[in-house]
């Protein structure tokens, strides 16, 4: 299926707080309570519309070890967005947040958006993580917030749907260089050939722009 | 161990089997099967010949759905057919057989069968049975020779081989193939005879599996393992009867030292579980902050392994999920220097389940560790020489493929991560993994302990190499080493430092090599995208295939090919960013590769890191999926996802088959390159 833009994500964070069956939720639309454990990076796609434009997702979800870092490193490289989550019932995961903003905005672009997400809400008999403290730490760092539920569907789309707003805004507003695919932002096929900058440009990236994708 | 449930096992199953052919008049054919025995493939073979089948089939068994209705169901792999056993034999369990005229005819539209002949696109080469040759001056690796073998045939018992097995293994594994191979030359020469032009069908069943009977002629009368090699040969063509696997794993695992009789053995596996027992007490009563943490993670872990399974599909507190647990954490806490890590479990479950005893199935994870572990070391040495080598192996077997890969930026191949991380033990349907992994066991040369296997790792304890996959968070590492008593002198080594702060190791090498400068100034970089190896992997990549190609010599620590495969970790961990890098431009990298044959490739013990079989499944995997990859022209997310949805899904014989024809060739370049560089002074590499 064509489409006008291809945004890259990345969905970060420890172990066990959900990162799977959100993108399974987003993707599928199901909840998978027993999940097969994340090794290295699964990957997930979905389209979705934004001002009446296609916008392809394509979605790496990555394992949450540490014994992973060294290969999930390297997919931040060339993600426009990433949904940074933890597990409201887990303090823990809470916690860490701080070391995976780092470690994301050190290996990211500058411009990658980052939504914090706060997910399984619907374990609220269980929360140890307030939304008030969620908000934020996501105020503090520049993150947009949400929390959501895979389970329930709560807040899934909207998560991966405000995140591609953002990020289309920013495009609108000239901060993404859309032409540097290391942006983690592709142009569709159709629009190449409106877009001379692109045909031009961009070298080795350029030529692979257009081949073959969908 | 007590507790273990195993679903209702019955000695005898009644079949009544429909097949249905186009238009033709159904056939019907009645018969019983052992449950214990019988496989899916030995199911398909009875089948086809039962019903003289030429073409292609598939099978399906009736079910019901919740609502009581009857629904057909398809047959694919061993997974299904025990489901159909366990829930849908009573009184008996009916099959449909669809034989398909033509390869792409029509589907039955009652059906819901896969299309998984749809993927059937490998290239029609002309493979032909490989065969160990199990010559005797080769016994530490032995070499695969091909042989015309049309048919399945029961392996032969051969009573010769007196041989010097007994010799104790000095550096079992890891000696080069060069040293050993040289002095056979001449004699291997011979004993290839290479017959290319018979065509086997893809999906032939293999040579059936190792019986009980058969089993013991490779016993002497006290019963010692008289002919190791040779058993690994013949389960390397064959695999092991489900019922064998416990006894026979043990073996091929290399849990016992080599020599001994079946008391001692019995003794010893006694000894053992008991040593575990111990250990398991003792290490699981410790409630330091580290022993929390590896236990909150495994548990998390555990819940999400195999759960599908019935073995593990079972209540969160049952014994079975306990069991798994205990091995997982006892291991971590008595190895600190690799601790617990994600797909263990998917290592130590297939085990426990084969085992049914969570001592003896512990017993085997620490042999099965002591080969695998270095997958799981923080540096990921062991993962970036995979990938470097099965990089290197797609060049030689598939440059177009390859070629492709390159043009969608994904000539990485990260999508394999998982194969290669769990040797491919996820990609099969569970029953089907396990013939695999025996298989995949059986291609290695026989490495018993020189003396009883260790299970506790007393020297890193002793140093107190903990690393534990702490928090993320480097200052709260700090702190909790602060707290715990011994942790001063963990800052005396330095490569147990480099173990525990990946984090800074990347950060430091973030910061002199920014990202955005290399985004815009090295358009060859950008023009990769994202999916760039960390700058460890890719200049750790570059470099060693510059060694590989150039043959040159160089003080690294990997050339040579030592010290990164002996079973101890740490002493041989590199610590990472001090490798020279020569910051090739990936097209250099590219180009020295295109003209890679397979005698140019690394010896078998290097190759792979020292499964070079492991390697060449991969690879048929990847071959098997050319066509459609190309052909549908998908980008790196395609094929990453598009790998994704056959978990589980692959088909073991057409993958065992085809992966067995690429070895032998490759094996066979190998033995040439070393003819040719015979007499011509010390080897290359």
């Amino acid at each position: 299926m064509s489409y006008a833009y291809l945004f890259k994500y990345i969905i970060i964070g420890d172990t066990g707080v959900g990162k799977s069956c959100l993108l399974l939720q987003f993707t599928d639309k199901r909840f998978q309570p027993v999940h097969d454990l994340t090794i290295g990076v699964e990957f997930g796609a979905r389209m979705i519309t934004i001002d009446g434009k296609q916008i392809k997702l394509q979605i790496w979800d990555t394992a949450g070890q540490e014994s992973f870092r060294s290969i999930t490193r390297s997919y931040y490289r060339g993600a426009a967005g990433a949904l940074l989550v933890y597990d409201i019932t887990r303090r823990d995961t809470f916690n860490h947040l701080t070391t995976w903003l780092e470690d994301a905005r050190q290996h990211s672009n500058s411009n990658m958006v980052i939504m914090l997400i706060g997910n399984k809400s619907d374990l609220e008999s269980r929360r140890e993580v307030k939304k008030e403290e969620g908000e934020a730490f996501a105020r503090e760092h520049g993150l947009i917030f949400m929390e959501t539920s895979a389970k329930t569907a709560a807040n899934v789309e909207e998560a991966f749907i405000n995140t591609a707003k953002e990020i289309y805004e920013k495009i609108q507003e000239g901060v993404f260089d859309i032409n540097n695919e290391a942006n983690g932002i592709k142009i569709g096929p159709q629009h190449s050939p409106s877009n001379p900058a692109l045909g031009g440009g961009g070298g080795a990236g350029g030529s692979q722009a257009g081949g073959g994708c969908c | 161990m007590e507790g273990i449930v195993f679903p209702e096992e019955r000695e005898v199953i009644r079949i009544k089997v429909k097949k249905c052919e186009g238009l033709m008049q159904p056939e019907y054919r009645k018969f019983a099967v052992d449950p214990q025995i019988t496989s899916y493939e030995v199911l398909r073979h009875t089948l086809r010949r039962a019903f003289h089948l030429q073409s292609d089939f598939t099978i399906s068994y009736l079910s019901h759905d919740s609502e009581g209705q009857e629904v057909w169901l398809s047959l694919l792999s061993d997974w299904d057919l025990d489901a159909a056993f366990i829930s849908s034999s009573h009184p008996y369990l009916r099959l449909r057989v669809d034989a398909r005229p033509f390869e792409d005819g029509p589907m039955p539209n009652n059906m819901k069968v896969k299309l998984k002949r749809r993927f059937s696109l490998m290239p029609k080469s002309k493979p032909s049975i490989v065969e160990f040759t199990g010559h005797k001056a080769l016994d530490d690796w032995d070499i695969i020779s091909s042989k015309d073998t049309p048919e399945p045939v029961p392996h032969p018992v051969v009573p010769n081989v007196p041989n010097n097995r007994q010799k104790p293994p000095t550096q079992p594994f890891r000696r080069s193939l060069f040293s050993s191979v040289q002095t056979t030359l001449t004699k291997m020469t011979q004993v290839l005879s290479f017959n290319d032009t018979k065509e086997e069908e893809d999906e032939k069943p293999m040579k059936p599996a190792l019986s009980d009977t058969e089993f013991h002629s490779f016993l002497d009368e006290s019963g010692r393992l008289i002919r190791p090699e040779d058993l690994r040969l013949r389960i390397y063509h064959g695999g092991v009867d489900p019922a064998l696997r416990k006894v026979v794993w043990r073996h091929l695992l290399n849990v016992y030292p080599a020599g001994m009789g079946g008391k001692e053995r019995m003794d010893y596996m006694k000894r053992k579980a008991n040593e575990y027992l111990k250990l398991k007490a003792k290490f699981l009563a410790q409630d330091t902050e580290e022993a929390q943490f590896v236990k909150n993670m495994v548990k998390k872990d555990v819940l999400r392994t195999d759960r599908t399974l019935d073995f593990f599909a079972v209540p969160d507190e049952h014994p079975n999920i306990t069991a798994l647990s205990n091995i997982l954490t006892t291991f971590a806490l008595t190895h600190p220097d690799v601790s617990y890590c994600q797909g263990m479990s998917d290592f130590a479950s297939p085990l426990l389940v084969t085992m049914r005893d969570e001592a003896q199935a512990y017993v085997c994870f620490c042999a099965l560790m002591n080969r695998i572990k270095p997958n799981f070391m923080l540096d990921g040495e062991a993962m970036t020489h995979k990938f470097q080598h099965l990089t290197e192996l797609m060049h030689c077997v598939a440059p177009e493929f390859t070629e492709y890969l390159y043009k969608q930026q994904a000539e990485d191949l990260f999508f394999c991560y998982r194969w290669m991380l769990l040797e491919l033990k996820r990609e099969f349907a569970y029953y089907d993994a396990l013939r695999m992994l025996e298989v995949m066991w059986s291609s290695l040369p026989p490495s018993p302990p020189q003396k009883d296997l260790e299970l506790i790792d007393n020297v890193a304890l002793m140093a107190n190499l903990s690393i534990a996959r702490y928090p993320y968070n480097e200052a709260d590492r700090r702190q909790k080493g602060r707290r715990s008593s011994s942790s001063s002198n963990q800052s005396n080594s330095p490569k147990s430092r480099e173990h525990r702060m990946p984090n800074r190791r990347g950060r430091r090498r973030a910061s002199s090599n920014s990202d955005k400068e290399d985004g815009n100034h090295n358009s060859m970089v950008d023009g990769r995208g994202s999916r760039m190896p960390s700058k460890d992997m890719e200049s750790k990549s570059t470099n060693r295939t510059t060694q590989q190609i150039t043959h040159g010599s160089s003080s690294s620590a990997h050339s040579n090919g030592k010290s990164s495969l002996v079973p101890n970790g740490p002493k041989a961990a590199i610590p990472n960013g001090e490798l020279p890098s020569p910051a090739r431009s990936p097209m250099v990298f590219k180009k020295q590769l295109n003209g890679l044959s397979m005698s140019s490739l690394p010896p078998p013990d290097k190759f792979g890191y020292g499964n070079p079989f492991m390697l060449f499944l991969c690879l048929t995997i990847l071959l098997q999926h050319q066509d459609i990859i190309m052909r549908e022209q998908m980008d790196y997310n395609d094929i990453a996802m598009h790998f994704d949805k056959h978990v589980r899904k692959h088909n073991v014989n057409k993958v065992l088959n085809k992966a067995r024809t690429l070895f032998a060739e490759y094996l066979k370049a190998q033995l040439q390159k070393s003819a040719s560089s015979n007499g011509s002074g010390p080897n290359q590499c």
